[in-house]
């Protein structure tokens, strides 16, 4: 969990606001949390326009029931659970349709110490089979199921901690530990096929 | 390169930068405020007096304990003036009254008694005397109590009365 979206008593402070009737409170948290939420569901919807509608749809549900919010979580917990649990109804509904692409990747990334140890060898081919990876990875990513892929988007891409994502989820540590190892065997062995 | 588990970890890493384009969030946010808004212009007429109702019912509890708080304390108000002013003015109290009404009742006019033989208390009871917790008679069945009279150092021989007394005249024919 990054510093800049760490539940603080802010949060605590604009949802009491809100509770009162303040909307621009709740734009706060919006602005707040709508970057991290639309990696969660983008990751497991792989589509823009699906994101978009699903995260306008949970900060609306978010808005409507925050009355009966009582703060026995953090909001950034309670949150995460409408957006995880829309997100997984959602493509229960929609299916299997993939629609993952990489032309959004922001620039950010060339300074990222993951990618600067992948690609440290300035080999053009090298380069391409860096680029192929990452997109049978996408594809084998929409070939967990749901909860597995939860649990990755949480872990592996989001960066939380297994407490946070048992509470997220409403499962035990033991599980996500589980999912989680299951999940990585699941996508080793996508991506070894593809290598063969 | 090997597609060990700490390679997928680091791939999957990398995908946190797939971010939407630039002022994607601010547009966002204008979406938001419109759908909000557009929600509530769509919402039923029952709704809305449902809506105007709850906020009516939250105006008169607001009232209703206000008022509450004020009769409360006005009550308060009222019992501490008349406590201070019975501490003020002990003769005017409860006590001095139930004396000054026994000092009232009539001696039964028939008995015609040297009255220092009478050791009947009738003076007014001071306050303090009358709350002191002790076994008193009733000053009413002291005064409807004839006093025998009793020579020398004797204490006073109380008999009361075996039917009431009559002031009425008697019947002569």
């Amino acid at each position: 969990m990054t510093e800049e979206t760490a539940p603080t008593n802010e949060d605590a402070r604009l949802v009491a606001r809100t509770q009162a009737g303040d909307p621009a409170a709740f734009d706060a948290l919006v602005v707040k949390y709508s970057p991290r939420l639309y990696g969660l569901v983008y990751n497991m919807t792989s589509n823009h326009e699906d994101t978009n509608d699903l995260l306008q749809d949970v900060f609306a549900k978010a808005y409507r029931s925050i009355g009966g919010f009582k703060g026995n979580s953090a909001f950034y917990t309670w949150v995460h659970s409408i957006a995880v649990n829309m997100t997984i109804n959602f493509l229960k509904k929609r299916g299997r349709r993939m629609t993952m692409s990489l032309d959004d990747m922001d620039a950010g990334v060339e300074n990222d110490k993951d990618f600067i140890e992948l690609t440290a060898t300035t080999n053009p081919v090298r380069e391409a089979d860096l680029g192929e990876l990452q997109i049978r990875l996408n594809e084998a990513m929409m070939k967990l199921s749901l909860d597995h892929r939860a649990v990755v988007t949480l872990f592996d891409i989001q960066g939380l901690p297994h407490a946070e994502i048992a509470k997220i989820l409403g499962v035990s540590e033991g599980t996500v530990r589980s999912r989680l190892f299951y999940a990585h065997r699941q996508l080793q062995n996508y991506l070894e096929e593809f290598r063969q | 390169m090997p597609v060990d588990d700490q390679t997928i970890s680091k791939l999957l890493r990398l995908k946190r930068f797939e971010q939407p384009p630039a002022g994607y969030y601010d547009a966002f946010l204008r979406e938001f405020q419109e759908r909000q808004r557009a929600e509530l212009l769509k919402r039923p007429v029952w709704r809305i007096f449902l809506d105007r109702l709850d906020v009516l019912r939250e105006e008169y509890l607001t009232l209703s304990n206000l008022s509450y708080g004020m009769a409360s304390a006005a009550v308060l108000a009222v019992a501490a003036a008349l406590s201070f002013n019975m501490l003020a003015h002990p003769g005017t109290g409860v006590g001095s009254s139930a004396a000054t009404l026994a000092a009232h009742v009539n001696v039964p006019v028939n008995v015609t008694m040297p009255e220092e033989s009478l050791r009947v208390a009738s003076a007014p009871v001071p306050m303090n005397a009358a709350l002191t917790p002790q076994i008193r008679i009733p000053d009413a069945l002291l005064e409807s109590s004839y006093v025998t009279p009793v020579p020398g150092d004797q204490p006073p021989r109380y008999i009361l009365d075996a039917r009431p007394a009559s002031y009425e005249p008697p019947f002569t024919f």
